[in-house]
């Protein structure tokens, strides 16, 4: 244990003194601080600073992850997966037998949007994604996504906690567990979302049994008020003078309780996080600021909801964030069983400049190497119109399509990923992965590997046994790694 | 993901050849082996087939040669020398569709799979005898299992001898000393009193002892004075409060489902179960009775008081899953073994436990006692009083609710009906097309394409079947799958009908009205999803609903379980009998003979024979009183899980609770009348060295306290606590928080506040084993910043005990001993009045609400100014207005609320929103005007400064502008007014205006604002924001945030 015998006349340590030697205490922490210390897992997490930074399993190619999610699901065929093989089909029967989805689909239904070839490494992209295209040699497209089944729910679950149904902790939650966080005075993991939850909610970012405060911390980026963004993190009634003052008094207080009980290590944990909270108070407001960017930058994302949100994504992984997720919005909206062509047009043309000039800026400032940017949704859309279902669907209209979770694509950026790449591929049609086909697991431990990490070993012991990320699975996609 | 061993089951490919291995390699077979097979077994296939494996597939291991040739369930996966018989081989070559290795593609690399087809020619050899693993023995078939501590009987241990006997107070303290002088440690000297006082205080009740309680304590002398104080708290209600919900995180208690789709999401009856559990802690129930009434309470005979029905909330109110039965049935299970036998048996779901010797056919023995058991459509009600007032008038509107509801149902009945009875002829036309069809698919097929009620259509073909076939043949099926613009067929859209055949009686079109509900429970379901949830909400919500037991009843014919092979349930393995655990009852026990087994399951575990039950609830006991259980893991006395140092004393302890007929309270005061207990947490250098994790007990753990115990704390020393009992879970996060304990508070399981996370709540999710103490700064936040914080530091400083204090070290004083429940040192006296009478000299700005006012005046454009200004005395609707009717008479529309108002009748009563600059410096104002109206002529809006007169004029008809003003500088205390004035015309003047005014270049640490916002500064008379904190507030606030407050020693 840390014992220091300080002279107790020496009552008016300065702040920077008090605060050092608090900190050589908790270095020699003993082990009753620590989360399950394993042999296995020798940087366990200690409980007096869980989100403190902590070294991977190896060298970690991203630090960073800002995950971009086209929550309802995004169609594959009309935006990364090409199938011209669906204009000369369409209107017709495939030649194959529609995979059962969760609604009724017909005939094929060719994509009412043009795909060219972008960049050195002339991937097709749709004119959807114009400005993203632009950025794909960048990019490595996995175009061979599968999942288990064709509804939102679990498949929400399944992308996000590697679990469809029962309470597991999700990504950004391990990964905050498994890393702690670079900037002690943010959280760590944040969940975006503007006007409201996507469907299944706060489980989409729970900590499930790991501790609460490795469960993402969620933002409305509809309000631009910091105080809606941050809990408790304005004082209505005491200027921050005034609060310093009474910081001053509790430190002195609380540094003459911890000298008679021996400098124990819990006591000035508690100690430090008010000095944290304190810091933090003008930080978040800062990184939630907007205005101080210059105007070419905030041209760049465009002043509207997600040009927004993605730009506060990128002012938070600058100053250590660990893990980001940007929702598109409340409930489902890619869940475009009607009128996909001006739907899927609306819902791109918000996100489409945000996503690229989120690449172009991070690279920009050399964060891309570092920051892995992750656009994946819980599933794609089937290559066949859906047959409207009374009650469910606009009246009189069949352009829209169904779920699909047995082929679909998702992309990665940056953090030691290999751009310029599509890898993978579904059936003639896109209804199904073909060539390489990548569960969402295997998406799991790649990103993991990305981040330093054996998959397998990331664990924690809960109700008998150690829980991972990948469950029993798990695949590293080493293909797609630079 | 299918394996091996299972899927060559399955094929029936048993391959019974007695293969050898093949005699010792040679040096070149190693080399091949070494560096062309291992590496490919090691990354392709150990992962689920080798001893490290987390879960072995199909009981299939290959990392030795011996399991190779044993191979899986169902035989070898290798014939040496003969690839093409060898199962591994077949699996890597993806031929057959069924058998592919890895599972997931793809294949291995082509000259992967031949080097293993050579290795296989080659006989085989596996220099792996070394390394070799051998597929360990299942822990349910290893008898060494049975000797596992926690399993084997609870003996009653003497206490043991010790040298220094004058320290023994209870027999507890036999066990740690005797630990302690084994390894040359002495126990800390005993607490101080007023210490003591805090600690059991705080153990038994959750709350600090009031001043008057140590005081009382401090100067008794009396032997007994502790002990007595012991009783005292043990009869307090709050003790059951405190207890009562440490059982609730065992019991993964919460208020609401988890997600659901439509259905109401609120438990309306889960505070039944809280209230039991608090009532159950309080009246000292037995801690069997407790058990088995939670489990089996509606087996049990109540006669009159059915209260205890309220105990199966235990079962009921886990998360639904959206009603999936099996992870509701295994959510039951696990809160069952984990919280009452500290047994993982959820693991064995889908494999025999990996650890503990629990086989699937004991997890699905127990899935067909739950699988046996339903909650009845209508819960019981509880023997409970309510208002009969209040009843008569719960029950008129659920009345009232009722027979809507009935309405609706029967009206969405009757549209189904006639929408069926208007396609007649789509039903005639497509049960022509299957006349001669047989196959129910087909039907149900073509019913799905057209839209069409499947019963009825065979209904309808069935009849016609009874007719003489039609002259000529019906027109084909429509090919409904095109794109493009709709083609619902029906009889309108023109589709070429034959002449309608004769319809034989009964006429099929005649629809009973059952099968109509029936057939239209979908559409009946959405027309009547918010009638339904009103009606839930008014359960959840009126004072006069009748209290309900979360109650489970056994079906009328029990369930025969099978394993669910892989946990899959479309997947039956063999057929188990419904009955206990094999290790606990043995092999051969007997099934349950009665309904579902659940009382008998109740009674195996509430049984003093049964190892597990009292260590388990004992260790948890011990744990709530030294921060730290006997066995560390709570929920987990598998075999993982050594012998705790202290099994001895654990052991006493579970005898004694059977001895005492399971009374908890006799429990806690054998604990903490002990000597044990009553040690100082002081530290020992050298004792923390050798035992940092004090498992010896040379000391009291030091403690934080809990969320609960945190949030009662600042409600009790505020003086705000409300104490009342039980009833619905109240909001305490929301903008008027209740001030009742915190266990009282609403827990939503699917969105837990962050103020719970925060402070490290137990998951409702999940049976919880304890909780964790994390230190993080949003904690501090909380404290720091949360209105409800600040409120309590305002409500303590105001204390009629501090308030009324003769001086100021007379009231620091009284301040301390609520806070501290001690007396100041002279230091902190000092650092006290230091802290109170330094006088800031900075200037402290107004609140933010003194910054608006809200009135009517006149604008004057020759002297640019207003000439009157009068402030609106009423406030009605979220509006601010000048006469309590509205319009004012005189005045006619005028007012303002929080985004808008209205302008006046003349330019003589404009709307008038008053900012006051509460410093001097530059500020800019933001906003954006807006009027809606294509009618009238629109609005005129100014804002005027004292000095330099108007800063910006707009006019809006039907239509917005944007109203900026560039930098200004403001004197602290001049008025910027905000003026809308109506034009011509004084109709369809509503306008929305929401300024924004922000100081600029300001210091941050000096000032609470720098920017005000109309609409969310905007406030009514009845709730103006609080100003600053004065001194004492602040001084409270900061006691409020001490270490000494949040720690127990």
């Amino acid at each position: 244990m840390g014992h220091h015998p300080l002279p107790l006349d020496h009552l008016f340590l300065t702040r920077r003194e008090f605060l050092s030697r608090c900190g050589m205490g908790m270095g020699m922490l003993g082990l009753a601080g620590l989360l399950h210390p394993t042999a296995a897992e020798p940087n366990a997490t200690r409980l007096d600073a869980p989100l403190a930074p902590k070294p991977p399993h190896f060298a970690p190619r991203a630090r960073h992850v800002i995950h971009i999610f086209p929550n309802g699901g995004a169609s594959h065929v009309d935006t990364f997966d090409p199938k011209p093989a669906l204009t000369r089909y369409h209107g017709q029967t495939l030649p194959m037998e529609n995979l059962k989805t969760e609604r009724r689909t017909g005939a094929a239904f060719r994509s009412p949007f043009s795909f060219r070839q972008r960049g050195q490494s002339g991937i097709e992209v749709s004119d959807l994604f114009e400005r993203v295209g632009g950025c794909v040699d960048d990019m490595a497209i996995i175009r061979s996504m599968h999942a288990d089944v064709p509804n939102h729910e679990p498949s929400l679950l399944l992308m996000n906690c590697g679990e469809a149904r029962l309470p597991r902790p999700s990504m950004g939650s391990w990964v905050t567990y498994g890393l702690g966080t670079e900037n002690q005075n943010l959280p760590g993991f944040i969940a975006m979302c503007p006007g409201g939850y996507p469907i299944q909610e706060t489980q989409n970012w729970q900590s499930a049994f790991l501790p609460g405060i490795f469960q993402g911390t969620y933002i409305d980026t509809q309000h631009r008020d910091v105080e809606k963004l941050v809990e408790n993190i304005r004082n209505r009634q005491t200027p921050l003078k005034r609060q310093r003052e009474m910081l001053d008094l509790l430190l002195e207080l609380n540094s003459r309780h911890l000298r008679q009980r021996h400098h124990d290590a819990q006591l000035e944990a508690r100690v430090q996080s008010f000095e944290l909270a304190y810091r933090m108070q003008l930080e978040a407001s800062d990184a939630f600021e907007l205005r101080q960017e210059p105007q070419s930058v905030r041209d760049l994302y465009g002043d509207t909801v997600q040009g927004r949100q993605f730009l506060i994504a990128r002012r938070l992984v600058e100053r250590g964030v660990r893990f980001v997720q940007l929702w598109h919005g409340a409930d489902q909206p890619w869940d475009n069983h009607d009128e996909i062509e001006s739907n899927h047009r609306r819902l791109a043309n918000e996100c489409d400049q945000p996503i690229a000039a989120l690449l172009v800026d991070l690279k920009q400032r050399g964060l891309l190497d570092e920051t892995l940017v992750l656009w994946a949704g819980e599933f794609g859309r089937t290559p066949t119109v859906e047959v409207p279902t009374p009650g469910l669907n606009n009246a009189g209209v069949k352009n829209g399509r169904d779920h699909n979770h047995y082929g679909f694509s998702v992309w990665l950026a940056g953090g030691g990923v290999k751009g310029g790449q599509a890898y993978g591929a579904t059936d003639e049609f896109g209804f199904k992965a073909a060539e390489n086909p990548v569960h969402v697991h295997d998406l799991h431990a790649t990103i993991l590997q990305l981040l330093g990490f054996d998959h397998e070993r990331l664990t924690f012991r809960h109700a008998g046994r150690d829980f991972r990320l990948t469950d029993v699975h798990g695949r590293v996609v080493r293909q797609i790694l630079a | 993901m299918r394996s091996l061993a299972v899927i060559s089951c399955c094929l029936g490919l048993h391959t019974a050849i007695t293969a050898t291995p093949t005699s010792s390699p040679t040096p070149e077979q190693i080399e091949f082996f070494e560096s062309r097979v291992r590496p490919v077994l090691i990354e392709h296939c150990y992962s689920c087939h080798s001893a490290q494996a987390d879960r072995v597939r199909g009981g299939f291991w290959l990392d030795s040669p011996e399991a190779l040739l044993r191979g899986g369930d169902s035989g070898p996966a290798l014939v040496p020398g003969d690839p093409d018989a060898s199962l591994l081989i077949t699996a890597v070559r993806h031929t057959d569709p069924d058998l592919r290795m890895p599972p997931q593609a793809p294949k291995l690399d082509a000259l992967m799979i031949a080097d293993l087809e050579a290795w296989v020619n080659m006989g085989a050899p596996d220099p792996r005898h070394a390394d070799a693993t051998q597929p360990p023995v299942p822990p349910h078939e290893d008898p060494l299992a049975r000797q596992h501590w926690a399993f084997l009987p609870v003996v009653k241990p003497t206490p043991p001898s010790v040298r220094h006997t004058a320290w023994i107070l209870s027999p507890v303290d036999a066990f740690v000393l005797a630990g302690l002088e084994t390894h040359q440690l002495k126990p800390a000297p005993a607490a101080d009193r007023r210490t003591l006082l805090r600690r059991i205080t705080y153990d038994l009740t959750g709350l600090p002892p009031t001043p008057a309680e140590t005081r009382q304590f401090l100067e008794d002398p009396s032997p007994d004075a502790y002990a007595r104080v012991v009783d005292r708290l043990l009869a307090s209600p709050r003790y059951g409060e405190r207890w009562g919900r440490y059982w609730l995180d065992v019991a993964r208690y919460a208020d609401t489902k988890g997600y659901v789709f439509q259905e109401e999401r609120r438990y309306a009856y889960a505070h039944t179960y809280r209230d039991y559990v608090i009532d159950a802690f309080n009246t000292d129930k037995p801690y069997d009775q407790f058990l088995v009434e939670q489990l089996a309470a509606d087996q049990l005979d109540l006669a009159q008081d059915n209260r205890p029905l309220a105990a199966l909330g235990f079962l009921t109110l886990g998360r639904r899953f959206l009603n999936n039965q099996n992870d509701i049935i295994d959510d039951r299970i696990d809160v069952v073994f984990r919280g009452l036998q500290a047994l993982t048996v959820s693991c064995a779901r889908c494999h025999d436990h990996k650890f503990d010797p629990i086989p699937t056919r004991d997890y699905y023995a127990l899935h067909g006692v739950f699988a046996s058991s339903e909650e009845p459509a209508e819960l019981p009600v509880l023997a409970s009083p309510v208002d009969p007032d209040q009843h008569a008038r719960f029950t008129a509107e659920k009345e009232k609710l009722t027979a809507a509801l009935e309405t609706r149902t029967n009206e969405e009945i009757e549209r189904f009906r006639e929408a069926v009875l208007s396609r007649r002829p789509d039903y005639l036309s497509a049960a022509r097309a299957l006349i001669d069809s047989p196959d129910d698919l087909a039907l149900d097929t073509l019913a799905t394409e057209r839209n069409l009620v499947a019963p009825l259509l065979r209904r309808v073909r069935d009849s016609l079947k009874a007719q003489p076939p039609p002259p000529h043949r019906p027109a084909g099926p429509p090919d409904e799958t095109a794109v493009g613009e709709s083609q619902v067929h029906t009889a309108e859209s023109g589709e070429p009908e034959a002449p309608l055949p004769t319809i034989a009686q009964p006429d099929p079109f005649d629809l009973p009205a059952q099968d109509v509900r029936r057939w239209a429970r979908v559409q009946i379901s959405e027309a009547t999803a918010s009638l339904r949830n009103q009606i839930a909400d008014l359960e959840i919500t009126h004072p006069g609903a009748p209290l309900r037991a979360m109650a489970l009843v056994d079906k009328p014919q029990p369930v025969e379980p099978h394993v669910f092979i892989r946990g899959n349930p479309g997947t039956r393995g063999p057929s188990v009998p419904r009955r206990f655990l094999s290790i606990l009852s043995g092999p051969d026990a007997p099934p349950f003979q009665h309904g579902s087994g659940r009382l008998e399951l109740a009674q195996a575990i509430a049984n003093p024979n049964n190892p597990l039950t009292a260590r388990v609830i004992v260790n948890r006991v011990w744990l709530g009183h030294f921060g730290e259980g006997l066995v560390r893991t709570p929920s987990d006395f598998g075999l993982r899980t050594e012998a705790p140092p202290h099994l001895a004393l654990l052991d006493y302890l579970a005898a004694s609770l059977v001895e005492y007929q399971w009374s908890l309270k006799q429990l806690h005061r054998l604990i903490v009348l002990s000597n044990t207990y009553q040690q100082s947490s002081a530290d020992h250098p050298a004792y923390s060295q050798m035992d940092p994790a004090n498992q010896w007990l040379w000391r009291m753990n030091r403690r934080r306290l809990d969320f609960e115990a945190t949030r009662d704390t600042l409600l009790a020393v505020a003086g705000n606590l409300d104490l009342s009992h039980g009833g619905r879970s109240v909001d305490i996060v929301g903008d008027q928080p209740a001030p009742r304990r915190t266990l009282y508070g609403f827990v939503d399981r699917q969105n837990l506040p962050g103020l719970f996370r925060t402070f490290d709540f137990a998951n409702p999710d999940l049976t919880s084993p304890r909780r964790f103490t994390t230190t993080v700064p949003q904690q501090a936040l909380y404290l720091m910043n949360h209105p409800f914080v600040i409120l309590q530091a305002r409500h303590l400083a105001q204390r009629p005990e501090i308030r009324e204090a003769p001086d100021l070290p007379a009231r620091i004083h009284a301040l301390y001993q609520l806070v501290h429940q001690r007396a100041p040192d002279p230091i902190e006296l000092d650092l006290a009045s230091a802290f109170l009478t330094h006088t800031p000299h900075t200037f402290i700005p107004k609140p933010p609400s003194q910054a608006w006012q809200y009135g009517h005046g006149a604008y004057d454009p020759d002297q640019q100014r207003l000439t009157h200004f009068t402030p609106f005395e009423h406030f009605a609707d979220g509006r601010w207005q000048p006469t309590r009717e509205y319009p004012s008479a005189a005045l006619g529309y005028v007012a303002l609320h929080a985004t808008g108002g209205h302008p006046g009748s003349t330019p003589h009563s404009s709307a008038v929103r008053r900012w006051t600059a509460p410093t001097s410096g530059l500020i800019t104002v933001e906003g954006t005007l807006e009027h809606q109206s294509d009618k009238g002529d629109g609005v005129h809006a100014l804002i005027v400064h004292p000095s330099h007169g108007p800063v910006g004029r707009w006019t809006v008809h039907n239509g917005s502008s944007t109203t900026l003003v560039a930098p200004l500088p403001v004197q602290a205390g001049d008025n910027l007014d905000f003026i809308v004035e109506c034009r011509s015309s004084p109709d369809y003047d509503s306008f929305e205006w929401i300024p924004l005014v922000r100081l600029l270049d300001v210091d941050p640490h000096d000032v609470l604002e720098s920017e005000w916002n109309a609409a969310t500064d905007f406030v009514g008379p009845g709730r103006p924001k609080p100003g600053p904190l004065d001194p004492w507030e602040r001084y409270a606030h900061v006691l409020l945030q001490s270490n000494e407050l949040v720690f127990l020693d």
